[in-house]
This record gives structure tokens, C-alpha cells and sequence, in this order.
């Protein structure tokens, strides 16, 4: 009996690194490239290979379609400053878009998703745009979080260039 | 010490199993229960447009102002055409593999045209190709149809995706995608 335990521990250790090895390439290392000089990275899919695979499934785990050809998906989860970005907290995300016929912001929590879309959102004659996330009204562009949890950002951007680099707008924590 | 070797590549090999085997069911069985459940009962009547809740839990790359609709497909019992009405707006059609591979794409820039379609089927193994006892799908154009498309998956979402530049205009981008068809080819 005493020498089934090792193997059979070894077996359970395999299988177990095995399943959460894949989940966590499909979380986190296979999925986004970092966006230089900030706190964005940037989800892609690319062509048929290992990789998108693991790509794809970020998405279809959580039951959601993968990204659509010519478009691009930056996300994060923390301000400029390295903070958690909170429900409870007044953030902002200025600056400029890149060239992209169509693009939202979305706040995602377990909890759920809420978008700010290119059709609603006011842009400065500059091209430079403002938007506060908070759950507590404010004047401009506001996008409300799901809950006052924390939660990640989302700019996607449709109808762009693949391969472009791109300035993305900054994020700071306003207060708590 | 041999004893121990063939135990951890034992267990080597079964960890790559477990990891290959959750890479390529879990991903799609969670995709392929979430369309259900957004789709409902009546998914077998061709497009769906989604509401706004479930927009947003489905499509990352929609937010609640826009319009999606989506045919969950079956190829198995024949080939499906999917005939698209678009309004004048930016606007891109897809087509994914149940298992997320997208297959095909057009945009509103890349159609030229407000209504196309597509033949969607499944792809020929290629001990059929080698026998010829398929039928010839070769992306052509032919008899009302845009363009075939051939799958390697018996299963397919068809989406349409469409941007609507005022609020005011939503229902009226609905009602014309109302008008797109995804129904099984009659033989």
C-alpha cells in the first residue's frame, strides 16, 4: 500500500499541474504583450498556432466570442501609479485615441461589464478626450463601474491598423 | 531509482494530457453553454439580436449601443446559407468555429454592398477529397451565393456586428437586421 502512495501522489500532482498550467497560460502569460511605458496591455489573437489557441480560450472560458478581425483590446487593472482600480474611486482616463473608426471603454468586474461608447463620449476639438469612472455621478464622460469592487479597464479599438504602434491614455486615481 | 523514473514521466504525460484536454474542451463547452443561454430556445430560427445584458456579457468587442446578432449553425446535416442585410453604418460579419476559430470576416468597406451571403459547410476530410466522393466546394461564385465557406467543425456562430452612430437610429438599424436569413440550404 505504502509504495502505491508516492505514484499515486505523482499522478495527482501532474494532472493537477497539467490543468492549471492551461488555465493560467490562458489568464495571463500567453494573452497580452504589455504596452511600452504603461500600465496597458494589449490582448490579440494572432494566426493558427499553440499560441492563439491559448488566446482564444481567454475568451471562450468565460463564455465570450473571441476578438473580431481588425480589431484591437487593451486592458488593465491598475492606475499609473501601480493602484487597484476600485469601484469606490474616482478615476480618470485622459489623453488621445489612436486613428480607429470606432472604439469603447469598458469597466469589467466579476460582477458584470459597462461600456462608454465612441457615440456617446465628448472629445475635446483637440482630439483629446477625458472620462471619469465612478460610481458616484460626474459632470463629462462618465462611465460607471459595475460595483464598487475592483475592476479592469478595456479599450477596444475597431477598425484600425494591426499592426501600428499606439499611445494610449494615461490613468490616475483622483481620490477614494 | 528506474521504478521512479517511470513514475514521473508517467505522470509527465499525464499532465500534458490534462493540459491539452483542458485547452481544447473546457474553452469551448463554457463558449458553447454561454450562446445557449444567451441565445434561448429560439436559436434554430436563424439571427438572434442580442439585448444590451447580454451584448455585454457575450462580445467583448461590443458595447450595449450596438447592435449584435448571432446564428448558432450546424453543418452537420447539410450546408447553411446565411443571407446578410446591413444599413448604412460601419459594420463587420464573422463567422467563428464553435471552438472560437474565426473563419471568416467582411466589413462594411470590404462588402460594397448592404446585402450579401454565404454558404457555410463542412469541410471534406480529405479521404474524400482523395476518393472524390464530396461535392466540389471551392470558394466560387455562384447561384446567390457570395461565397462558400468550409468548416472543419460541424458547429459555427455567424455574427453581425453593427455600430450605431446615434441612439435614435438603433431601432431602425434593428429592423434592417432583422431582415438578415441564416436557414439550411435546401437540396
Amino acid at each position: 500500500m505504502k509504495r502505491l502512495i508516492a505514484p499515486l501522489c505523482l499522478l495527482v500532482a501532474g494532472a493537477s499541474i497539467g490543468l492549471l498550467s492551461a488555465q493560467y497560460m490562458m489568464e495571463n502569460a500567453s494573452v497580452s504583450t504589455p504596452v511600452a511605458n504603461s500600465q496597458w496591455s494589449e490582448i490579440r489573437i494572432g494566426s493558427e498556432s499553440l499560441e492563439s489557441s491559448y488566446q482564444s480560450g481567454h475568451f471562450l472560458r468565460n463564455g465570450e466570442v473571441p476578438l473580431l478581425r481588425g480589431s484591437r483590446f487593451f486592458v488593465r487593472s491598475k492606475d499609473d501609479d501601480g493602484n487597484s482600480l476600485r469601484g469606490d474611486c474616482l478615476v480618470t482616463l485622459a489623453g488621445r485615441l489612436p486613428a480607429a473608426r470606432w472604439w469603447f471603454v469598458s469597466a469589467k468586474s466579476k460582477d458584470g461589464r459597462t461600456a462608454l461608447d465612441a457615440a456617446q463620449a465628448i472629445r475635446e476639438s483637440s482630439g483629446e478626450f477625458a472620462i471619469s469612472v465612478s460610481t458616484t455621478p460626474v459632470a463629462g464622460n462618465w462611465l460607471v463601474p459595475p460595483n464598487s469592487n475592483s475592476y479592469e479597464l478595456q479599450l477596444v479599438l475597431l477598425g484600425v491598423d494591426d499592426a501600428a504602434p499606439v499611445t494610449l491614455p494615461n490613468v490616475k486615481r483622483l481620490w477614494c | 531509482m528506474r521504478r521512479h523514473l517511470f513514475w514521473l514521466i508517467t505522470a509527465s504525460i499525464l499532465g500534458l494530457a490534462c493540459h491539452v484536454a483542458y485547452l481544447l474542451f473546457v474553452p469551448s463547452r463554457n463558449f458553447s453553454a454561454a450562446i445557449d443561454t444567451a441565445l434561448g430556445a429560439d436559436h434554430d430560427d436563424g439571427f438572434v439580436l442580442l439585448d444590451a445584458t447580454a451584448q455585454l456579457k457575450l462580445v467583448p468587442f461590443a458595447s450595449s449601443e450596438h447592435v449584435v446578432g448571432i446564428c448558432k449553425f450546424s453543418v452537420a446535416d447539410g450546408p447553411i446559407k446565411v443571407t446578410a442585410t446591413m444599413p448604412q453604418s460601419f459594420w463587420s460579419f464573422a463567422v467563428y468555429t464553435i471552438r472560437g476559430r474565426q473563419v471568416y470576416a467582411i466589413n462594411d468597406t470590404q462588402a460594397d454592398t448592404k446585402t450579401f451571403s454565404v454558404e457555410l459547410s463542412q469541410d471534406e476530410g480529405l479521404l474524400s477529397q482523395i476518393i472524390g466522393t464530396g461535392e466540389d466546394t471551392n470558394d466560387v461564385l455562384s447561384d446567390n451565393i457570395g461565397w462558400r465557406i468550409a468548416i472543419t467543425e460541424n458547429q459555427g456562430l455567424a455574427i453581425l456586428w453593427l455600430a450605431v452612430a446615434d441612439p435614435l437610429l438603433r431601432k431602425e438599424a434593428e429592423a434592417v437586421v432583422r431582415q438578415s436569413r441564416c436557414e439550411r440550404l435546401k437540396s
